[in-house]
C-alpha cells in the first residue's frame, strides 16, 4: 500500500461578502475517499469525512484566513487505477466559486492511497 | 453460506481455459460451466504469452494496433473514461450494470502455417445487494474514510484500511442475487495471414447465482452452449453441446448440505448425460469432520456414488464406499 502525495500550489477565491461560502468534494470512480479541512491557524479541523455541502464561513470573514484541504482516496475499484477528485466551492443557491478538476490522476496498484493537499487563500 | 462462495471462487479460479469442447463425458463439472474470466482466450489451445489491460483510450489504440503482430489484451470499456461523479454508494447501488461491466478480451496467434483470432465478452446483466450488505458496505466504506486520517499525527492507518478493504471488497463479490452472460469465438486460417479466417468454435455462458441473505442457503444455475462450426471437424460427434448445472447449498451451524445437478446434452450423438449428487458434512471441531455422499454418476455401469467417512483436517482417513 502505498501513498502518493501531490501538493498544488496555493489558490486565490474571490468570494461575494454577503454570502456563506461552502465546499463539496467529489470523489470518482467508484473509489472511497476522505478530506479534512482545516484553516492554517487554527488546531481543530473544520470538517473530516465526506465533504457535502459543508460551510466554512462567510464571505465577510474570510479574506485573510488560508483553508487547507487534504483530500485521500483508496484505490478500492479493482477494475481500475484512476483517481478523479474535483473541490468545489459555491454559495447556498448552488452558485459555483471555484472547481478544482483533479479528475486526471492515477496510483500505480490497487490499494493505494493518492493524497492531494491544496490551500485556498480568500478575497472580495 | 460464506463457505459457499469461498468454494465457488475458488472453482472459478481454478476453471480450466482449455476444456471446452474437449472434455471427456465423465470430466465435466460443475465449476467448468462458470463465466470463465476471460471468454476470449478459453477457447485458443494455447494460453497468450501476456495479456494486456489498457486504461486509457490510447494504450486501447495501442493494444489494437499490436493485434496484427500477435498479441492480446482484455478491456472494459467503461472504465476507459473518468467517471468523474460515481460515488462509491451509487455504485454498490446500481443493479443493471451491463455496460459498466461489459469487458472483451481479444487475442491473436501467428504461426508460420497458421493464424488464429479469437475474442469473447463478459458482463454481469444485474446484480442486487440486499438492504443489509448495502448498509454494511456503506459502514466498511465510512470506517475506510475515517481511517484515511485514523493514524499518528493524522496520517492514514495502513493497516486498518487493508483489513477494512479486504472485508469490503469480500461482500461485494457476493450480491444476493447475479446474472453474468459470456460468449466467445475462435476463428482459424490455414496460413500466416488473417485474410481466410473462418469460424471454428463458439460459445456462449450463462449463470445465476441467488443467495438471500435471510436464509443460509444458495442457489446457482450455470448454463453453457457450445460447438464447432469448422467443416473439418464438423462430424465429429462431440459437435455441439448444452451444459447445465444446479447447485444449492444450505448451512446452519455446524450442518453443511450441497446439491448439485450436471447435465450435457450431445447434440450430435442425441445423447443426454446426467449426474446428480449430494454432500453432507458435519463439522465436530475444525479439525474433524463426517462426511457423506450419495448420487449417480454419468454413464450407465457402476455409476452410484456412496461414501461415508472421517475427515482430519484435509486428509480422509476412514472412507466406506
Amino acid at each position: 500500500m502505498e501513498i502518493k502525495p501531490k501538493k498544488l500550489p496555493d489558490q486565490l477565491l474571490t468570494v461575494m461578502k454577503t454570502k456563506n461560502v461552502l465546499v463539496t468534494v467529489v470523489i470518482g470512480n467508484a473509489q472511497i475517499g476522505s478530506s479534512r479541512l482545516k484553516f492554517e491557524e487554527e488546531t481543530d479541523a473544520v470538517a473530516t469525512g465526506k465533504i457535502k455541502n459543508q460551510s466554512v464561513g462567510t464571505g465577510r470573514d474570510l479574506p485573510g484566513k488560508k483553508l487547507n484541504i487534504i483530500t485521500r482516496v483508496l484505490d478500492s475499484n479493482p477494475r481500475n487505477n484512476k483517481i478523479s477528485i474535483k473541490h468545489i466551492f459555491h454559495y447556498e443557491d448552488g452558485r459555483e466559486i471555484f472547481i478544482l478538476d483533479e479528475t486526471d490522476n492515477e496510483v500505480d496498484n490497487n490499494m493505494d492511497i493518492f493524497s492531494l493537499e491544496v490551500s485556498y487563500q480568500f478575497t472580495h | 453460506m460464506r463457505s459457499f462462495y469461498s468454494v465457488c471462487v475458488l472453482l472459478f479460479c481454478s476453471f480450466s481455459q482449455y476444456t471446452l469442447a474437449q472434455k471427456g463425458i465423465t470430466d465435466i463439472k460443475l465449476a467448468d460451466l462458470n463465466v470463465p474470466v476471460s471468454p476470449g482466450f478459453v477457447l485458443a489451445d494455447q494460453a497468450p504469452a501476456s495479456i494486456e489491460r489498457p486504461a486509457t483510450p490510447k494504450a486501447f489504440a495501442v493494444s489494437i494496433l499490436n493485434l496484427l503482430q500477435g498479441a492480446s489484451f482484455e478491456v472494459t470499456p467503461f472504465w476507459l473514461s473518468k467517471n468523474e461523479n460515481l460515488g462509491y454508494e451509487d455504485w454498490i447501488q446500481q443493479k443493471f450494470v451491463p455496460l459498466e461491466t461489459f469487458n472483451f478480451s481479444v487475442a491473436t496467434f501467428k504461426s508460420d502455417s497458421t493464424s488464429s483470432l479469437t475474442g469473447g465478452f463478459r458482463t454481469q446483466l444485474f446484480r442486487s445487494f440486499s438492504a443489509s450488505q448495502i448498509s454494511f458496505l456503506k459502514g466498511k466504506a465510512d470506517a475506510i474514510r475515517e481511517a484515511l486520517f485514523g493514524g499518528e499525527d493524522g496520517t492514514p492507518d495502513t493497516a486498518l484500511i487493508q483489513k477494512l478493504a479486504a472485508e469490503l471488497q469480500a461482500m461485494e463479490l457476493k450480491p444476493i442475487l447475479s446474472v453474468e452472460l459470456a460468449g466467445a469465438m475462435l476463428g482459424s486460417s490455414p496460413n500466416n495471414s488473417f485474410k481466410g479466417l473462418s469460424n471454428q468454435r463458439s460459445g456462449f455462458w450463462c449463470n445465476v447465482h441467488y443467495a438471500p441473505t435471510q436464509y443460509r442457503v444458495a442457489f446457482t444455475g450455470l448454463l453453457r452452449y457450445s460447438w464447432f462450426t469448422s467443416n473439418a471437424i464438423k462430424t465429429n460427434i462431440d459437435s455441439a453441446f448444452l451444459d447445465y448445472g444446479l447447485a444449492a447449498n444450505y448451512d446452519v451451524n455446524n450442518i453443511s448440505v450441497a446439491a448439485e445437478l450436471v447435465s450435457r446434452k450431445d447434440r450430435g450423438a442425441n445423447e443426454t448425460y446426467l449426474r446428480a449428487a449430494m454432500n453432507v458434512n458435519y463439522r465436530l471441531n475444525d479439525n474433524i469432520s463426517f462426511v457423506a455422499a450419495l448420487g449417480k454418476n454419468f454413464g450407465t455401469n457402476n455409476n452410484i456414488i456412496t461414501s461415508l467417512g472421517i475427515r482430519l483436517g484435509t486428509m480422509e482417513l476412514l472412507q466406506i464406499r
